[in-house]
């Protein structure tokens, strides 16, 4: 368990896009459609209750996103808490994070697409003005960010959020991004971290919780490799899409890698900020 | 207990299930739930047929369902976990499910390894469904055609020499054993194929005049991300991502070949649509397509095939080969 303000929470969280059918399957379009499929209401809830059993005790999903089965696991006495992701109004406004607010979420945060958009549009006090609107409703406050230069401003302006989630992935898979492909995102719905390095040594000075996602760069990276590479590398929590049948052994190996990589002798070099 | 239903009424009420829900509900079934017990009831009326082709004497429709998605093998390259979710999700009433769509939308055969686990299809005859079925199979290690012979007793109209396994005898330099299993299977009264990924198998077959009744070769383009990198010329990709490594050369070989030929891994296993697929399959000679399908995509996939055979065969097609089936 790692705490973020005062609120304390399993160090593997539960991601949201299994749930939502978003598979970033790169050409294997009809994966999404799989997944949905697969996860039916019955399917997404027995997830959830799974996933308590098993220790993890957060999950994070878009607001916008069809989230009953998560109020349905709390009318039925789940404790699962909530990270909402959301995003400006298309005029501007903030209705998402009230949305979040009235819906229950534990923690809130401006999803890395809406940041970068802001960041490249200039409007990137509009960020802090999110930190500091879910801050004055008394939840936790995040930025979310697959683009490093996002987290790099926070920290410039020194916006006091409680906790950045930044995607953190090796480019060890086949369907890496290839040599010339620089950009954040990779174009083909294969890779959220240009740059790992860079996000390790420019998180090693960042002095507030990181959650890392997207660490299995959406299901190329097998947990094996890649939950001992984010907690070795710095971060404070994973968090990672699973199905089911994952859920027990995902649980499994967070355990056993938190227990090595919080021991002496540590190839972790970043201290605990959760 | 499993419920007793009648096909017809099965096919039914399943395919009335995929109109009326919406995206993302359809189809739902519980991993857990039985195959529908066998009733003997009649088979369900085909809806509309699909365009059929000849193999020697026996009818066949231009679509024929592969086994792969239902076998769980997805070929998904760097995402292992999509064969497990494919094996969840396809559980053994909902295999049953789609292979009885697959009738009702015209669909007359399917492609499954004879060692694979096939019991929907027995149960599918065992109720009066008339899908033929072509089994994949593989000598034994000790070199025997056990396979063959069981895929015989258990009711393959046709019968080929996967791939794999007519690949691995070409490296061993033991080809005379992939005429064996032709001669072996036209024994027994069955249709006689060689399956391909590497187009030397083809062109050994025709040098060796090998009297198959069909060949099933891979064909796909190269047009998606995950193909092979220039660099890559193996017949299969590396990365469970590619099986036909030079299509040109596979078109230009094939218009010299007087058999039927089943074209198979158009879709490079998910990655090629099947709206630029089937007309690339059909215009560049293939007779047959061979091609893996959920029970969702079986409808579309049916009339996208009959559109496209029907500007394939007509007038002003740009197929220059003959159709030999």
């Amino acid at each position: 368990m790692g705490k973020i303000g005062d609120q304390e929470f399993s160090r593997l969280f539960l991601g949201g896009n299994l749930i939502g059918g978003w598979s970033h399957s790169r050409d294997l379009d009809y994966v999404s459609a799989l997944m949905r499929h697969y996860n039916t209401d019955a399917k997404i809830r027995e997830t959830l209750e799974v996933a308590e059993a098993h220790g993890i005790t957060a999950i994070n999903t878009w607001v916008m996103q069809e989230n009953s089965h998560l109020f349905n696991h709390w009318k039925a006495g789940g404790k699962m808490k909530w990270f909402a992701q959301v995003r400006l109004d298309a005029g501007g406004g903030y209705s998402q994070i009230q949305k979040a607010i009235d819906e229950g979420a534990a923690g809130i945060h401006l999803t890395g697409d809406a940041a970068e958009s802001l960041l490249k549009e200039g409007n990137f006090d509009k960020v802090g003005e999110t930190v500091q609107l879910i801050k004055s409703r008394k939840r936790l406050a995040g930025v979310g960010a697959h683009d490093l230069r996002v987290i790099v401003e926070c920290e410039k302006v020194k916006m006091d959020v409680d906790f950045y989630q930044k995607t953190f992935h090796s480019h060890d898979y086949f369907t890496a991004p290839r040599p010339e492909d620089k950009d954040p995102l990779g174009a083909h719905d294969n890779s959220w971290c240009s740059d790992p390095q860079a996000v390790i040594d420019f998180m090693a000075t960042v002095k507030k919780p990181w959650i890392a996602f997207k660490i299995l760069a959406a299901g190329a990276v097998p947990p094996r490799a890649a939950f001992p590479y984010a907690f070795n590398n710095g971060a404070d929590f994973i968090l990672v899409g699973m199905f089911d049948w994952q859920i027990e052994e995902d649980a499994k190996l967070a355990r056993r890698v938190v227990s090595v990589v919080a021991s002496r002798g540590s190839k972790r070099t970043r201290p605990w900020f959760a | 207990m499993a419920r007793q239903i009648s096909r017809r009424g099965f096919v039914k009420s399943s395919l009335i299930a995929s109109a009326a829900a919406p995206l993302g509900l359809s189809g739902q079934t519980d991993s857990t739930a039985q195959t529908p017990a066998p009733t003997g009831a009649p088979a369900a009326a085909v809806r509309e047929p699909l365009p059929t082709g000849k193999i020697r004497d026996q009818e066949f429709s231009r679509l024929i369902m592969g086994g792969n998605l239902i076998g769980g093998y997805s070929h998904s390259r760097d995402l292992a976990y999509v064969s497990t979710l494919m094996r969840r999700y396809n559980s053994d009433a909902k295999i049953r499910e789609t292979i009885e769509l697959a009738e009702a939308h015209g669909i007359t055969a399917i492609n499954t390894h004879v060692i694979q686990e096939n019991s929907f299809l027995f149960n599918h005859w065992k109720c009066g469904g008339k899908m033929k079925w072509f089994a994949q199979i593989a000598p034994d290690p000790a070199g025997g055609y056990s396979q063959i012979q069981r895929a015989v007793d258990e009711g393959a109209t046709g019968i080929h020499i996967n791939g794999d396994a007519a690949e691995s005898l070409l490296s061993q330099g033991k080809f005379e054993r992939v005429g064996e299993t032709v001669q072996l299977i036209k024994a027994s009264k069955r249709l006689a194929g060689v399956g391909a990924h590497d187009l030397r198998i083809i062109i050994e077959c025709e040098k060796a005049k090998l009297d198959v009744d069909f060949y099933q070769k891979t064909l796909h383009s190269l047009d998606y991300y995950t193909a092979p990198r220039p660099d890559e010329k193996d017949p299969k990709g590396a990365y469970d991502n590619s099986w036909c490594n030079n299509p040109q050369a596979v078109i230009d070989f094939m218009a010299t070949i007087k058999k039927p030929w089943i074209a198979f891994k158009i879709l490079a296993a998910g990655a090629i649509q099947p709206r630029a697929a089937f007309p690339y399959a059909f215009n560049s000679g293939a007779d047959f397509i061979l091609v893996g399908m959920f029970d969702r995509q079986i409808e579309e996939d049916a009339k996208l095939a009959r559109r496209v055979f029907t500007v394939v065969s007509g007038p002003g097609s740009k197929r220059t080969r003959p159709w030999f089936a």
